[in-house]
């Protein structure tokens, strides 16, 4: 059966009649359903074709391992193409870079390039661990910054590990190591690093805690934590106003815009149940509410610049790809989104789903 | 007459229902209620045309052609009998099992309840299987993935496919003909020349040729039957027309075919025809020469290495007035930096040549901003369609050259998806004219690895990597490195001479003669 029962839906940002839909397997068959709702003008809420049968097992620790590793290996050598995320627009890298640097050209590594060493920390940092590395991105661009020297990065994904190792020297760097780990259990030498660098990782921790304790022990004295992290809604259960900006926002696209690069109709967003997140990967945003109010346990968070996500990031997901810079419907568009979560973030309307945080241990 | 009558006499008129007759015998033999009913069914089989007298007496002759329509109705259904070509009794009952359980007239219900349900009353023609096409793109870009990670298969591929294999041999000495078509892209006509150059420094008796010496025509000298034939790029060599008329594509009988194509292209396709009926063929990539064996052509990979003294490649001191250059300024059109000077000495920071596809177009224009830094000069040709000299060409090889020599970067973007390692771009403008090169990731290969002779980084990151090069020590320090140490690796050891050398040279077996093949 592919169509699992139906719901209207009460909070209906447009007015037209909205309709819950669970779709199963096959994905075929859900993507032409998908259209052909599409075509008789119904947005389309649905469960990223999980298996209902699944809905209700729990999963193993090490079939959760594997699953986060089996999802990062799937993820393609050449993931920047098409864009599916939305600091990969141009336009929302000038937002974000605004929001923590003061300026739209001004990045990230260049931001913590100034920052850094007014908080007491001599750069090129000499040693450096990265925790959760995934494919090294944020760990070359440090390096062109010279804010790392050596480094030494941790994965739980094996292909992770393999590609960030092989970009590091791809790109000219040789002072890179890379090595397989799990942060929920990773050891760390005591005081043998100056600085310890976290990106989009923290969320896909389950041991908070523990690991904390970990970073604040491998620190040398003076060291310092850098956590570039969603902190948004664990699970992304999202918030009903998150969900009533982003849908109106989503509604009001032309439907050329709503094409994944798959060719998909994106559907609205919605709290997705436990099995979707057992079915892609286990470890997403598990925890992610609790990431700063554990932090804050055992490190004093020294700088914090928190940089919005709240609507841009559940709106652009997958669908990024169809902005075109220079194109000017494109940028109205984000113009405009960039300026409503800029508005309703201030306004204390919304939460800064992502931020950046330098801490130093207790 | 009237027309229902004439119809009727036709047998034309589709049947309404039982004739008077067979109602009265059905009431008199099994009395009056059961012959309405059966009158009732006939009524709704005939409905729709789904009975056909004619087509059910002829397919079951043992029933007298009046009573066909009641035979139906009272027991020929229960026979498994069909009422007309229209249904299939048995596929719908073996399609609806709930029909069959219920053991009603499966025609009756279909013109019922099934008919409105959307039920098939025949089975779907079975369409007749298309042609399979062995040379499908996405069958080739399937065969293509393994090798592009893995260099090492790609070469056992190859290896594997030689044993058994009979390749042509070349005395030494022996004369050699290249050839490539006059009006071709500029490209192909360079890679004829570094080919015919290879071969006269591997020591044959090598001349470039054109389609002229093929076709008999004007000025195409002598023949060349006892010649070994080598032609580069047969997708133009076998299509292009000169004076209305073109190489036949069995002309490549006995010829050593140069593939210059990714493999997915319409261009490769135009030459297949020619591949097909090669002697050899030898392509520049080295997954598609992988791809090629396991499709069944003879093939070889031709690493377009370096060639001593090459005069195409000499320093290109004054740079020719063609639209490509037309933005740049006068003391960087007529004034080449040393070879090997150091790269901060190179006035264009960037440089691309190729197709404008949609995807290159996404990518500079995400870029764009950022490479306002840089002196980038970008030619972006407008269509997928060949560069011909003195035609439409923006810009030819001694403009193509003379602008990397004077250029620290050469940047390698894919056209497509498909990650060739594009050997003309990286090696043949970037490697060999020591420019330092920048690409997203390429195929795996053998002779040249990134981070040594190049630098790869995600087409997302490609321009962070641009500006640490350019803008920091540190990164001019890595590209001096790089860009060097690949200069070396290919004039040491990517000799094109001694590869061609090597695989034309006879073996162990005497020195055949000139043109002869081993067996």
């Amino acid at each position: 059966m592919l169509l699992v029962g139906y719901s209207a839906h009460a909070n209906n940002p447009s007015g037209r009649t909205l309709h819950r839909v669970r779709l199963a397997e096959p994905p075929g068959r859900a993507q032409s359903a998908n259209r052909a709702f599409r075509g008789a003008g119904i947005d389309l809420f649905y469960f990223n074709r999980v298996g209902l049968s699944r809905m209700v097992e729990p999963l193993s620790a090490d079939e959760a391992v594997r699953r986060v590793q089996d999802f990062f290996s799937r993820d393609s050598e050449r993931r920047s193409w098409p864009w599916r995320h939305w600091v990969a627009l141009p336009m929302v890298e000038r937002a974000v870079n605004r929001r923590i640097g003061g300026a739209p050209d001004r990045t990230l590594p260049q931001t913590l390039a100034e920052a850094l060493p007014e908080l007491g920390l001599r750069l090129p940092a000499a040693r450096t661990a990265s925790l959760g590395c995934g494919r090294g991105r944020f760990d070359r661009d440090l390096f062109r910054h010279r804010v790392v020297e050596a480094l030494v990065g941790y994965d739980l994904s094996p292909d992770s590990v393999e590609a960030a190792d092989r970009w590091a020297r791809s790109a000219g760097i040789e002072s890179f190591a890379y090595r397989q780990a799990d942060l929920n259990t990773i050891e760390l030498e005591p005081q043998a690093f100056d600085l310890v660098v976290v990106q989009m990782a923290l969320h896909h921790t389950q041991e908070l805690e523990r690991l904390y304790e970990t970073i604040a022990r491998a620190l040398k004295p003076g060291g310092l934590l850098v956590a570039d992290e969603y902190v948004g809604p664990t699970r992304f259960f999202w918030t009903e106003r998150q969900m009533q900006a982003v849908n109106g926002l989503l509604t009001v696209l032309p439907p050329e815009k709503r094409m994944t690069p798959d060719g998909d109709f994106k559907p609205l967003i919605e709290r997705q149940p436990p099995s979707y997140f057992e079915q892609t990967d286990p470890s997403e945003a598990i925890r992610s509410r609790e990431v700063v109010a554990r932090l804050e346990e055992c490190f004093e968070i020294r700088w914090r610049r928190p940089y919005g996500g709240a609507i841009l990031h559940p709106l652009l997901y997958n669908i990024a790809w169809t902005f075109k810079e220079g194109d000017p419907v494109s940028e109205t568009l984000l113009a405009s989104a960039i300026a409503i979560e800029d508005v309703l973030t201030e306004a204390g309307d919304l939460d800064s789903d992502f931020a950046v945080i330098i801490a130093s241990p207790r | 007459m009237r027309p229902m009558f004439a119809a009727a006499k036709r047998g034309s008129l589709p049947s309404r229902g039982l004739g008077f007759y067979e109602f009265l015998r059905l009431a008199g033999e099994h009395g009056l209620a059961h012959a309405k009913q059966v009158a009732g069914d006939a009524r709704l089989l005939c409905r729709n045309g789904l009975f056909d007298r004619d087509w059910y007496a002829s397919t079951y002759p043992d029933v007298p052609v009046r009573r066909g329509l009641s035979h139906f109705l009272e027991r020929g259904w229960r026979d498994g009998h069909s009422p007309g070509p229209g249904f299939d009794s048995g596929f719908y009952l073996q399609a609806n099992p709930d029909v069959a359980a219920a053991a009603i007239n499966p025609a009756l219900h279909f013109e019922m309840y099934g008919r409105n349900e959307g039920r098939s009353p025949l089975p779907a023609p079975v369409a007749p299987a298309p042609p399979q096409d062995v040379w499908a793109p996405d069958r080739l870009r399937a065969a293509l993935a393994p090798f592009h990670i893995d260099a090492d298969a790609a070469l056992t591929a190859i290896a594997r496919s030689e044993k058994g294999l009979s390749w042509p041999v070349i005395a030494p000495g022996a004369e050699v003909a290249v050839f490539v078509h006059s009006a071709g892209n500029i490209f192909m006509n360079e890679i004829a020349e570094l080919l015919t150059g290879a071969l006269n420094a591997a020591g044959y008796a090598a001349r470039l040729c054109d389609e002229r010496t093929a076709l008999h025509v004007d000025g195409g000298g002598e023949t060349c039957e006892a010649t070994t034939r080598f032609v580069v790029a047969p997708h133009e060599f076998f299509c292009i027309a000169r004076n209305g008329a073109t190489v036949p594509c069995d002309w490549a009988d006995g010829a050593i075919l140069v593939n210059v194509e990714q493999l997915h292209t319409k261009w490769f396709r135009q030459g297949l025809e020619a591949l097909k009926s090669a002697r050899a063929v030898l392509d520049i990539n080295l997954q598609s020469a992988a791809v090629l064996t396991q499709f069944g052509l003879p093939t070889r990979f031709l690493a377009l290495g370096y060639v001593p003294d090459f005069s195409s490649f000499a320093a290109r001191g004054r740079l020719p007035e063609l639209p490509a250059l037309a933005t740049l300024e006068r003391s960087i059109k007529d004034y080449c930096p040393a070879p090997d000077c150091r790269l901060k000495e190179r006035p264009i920071d960037i440089l691309f040549i190729g197709f404008l596809s949609p995807r290159r177009a996404e990518i500079f224009a995400r870029m764009a901003e950022r490479l306002t830094r840089w002196r980038c000069h970008f030619v972006l040709l407008d269509g997928d369609s060949p560069q011909i000299r003195g035609q439409s060409a923006a810009l030819d090889t001694d403009a193509a050259i003379g602008l990397a020599q004077r250029s620290k970067i050469v940047l390698n973007l894919h056209q497509t998806d498909e990650p060739y390692f594009e050997w003309h771009r990286i090696v043949l403008q970037g490697l060999w004219q020591r420019a330092l090169v920048i690409t997203e990731p390429v195929a795996a290969q053998t002779f040249f690895a990134a981070g040594e002779h190049y630098l790869a980084a995600p087409c997302d990151e490609l321009v962070d990597l641009i500006d640490w090069i350019l803008g920091t020590a540190q990164g001019m320090r890595v590209a001096e490195r790089v860009r060097n140490e690949a200069y070396r690796r290919l004039t040491q050891e990517v000799r094109l001479d001694k590869i061609l050398f090597e695989m034309m040279s006879p073996r162990a077996s005497p020195a055949p003669l000139n043109a002869e093949f081993e067996s």
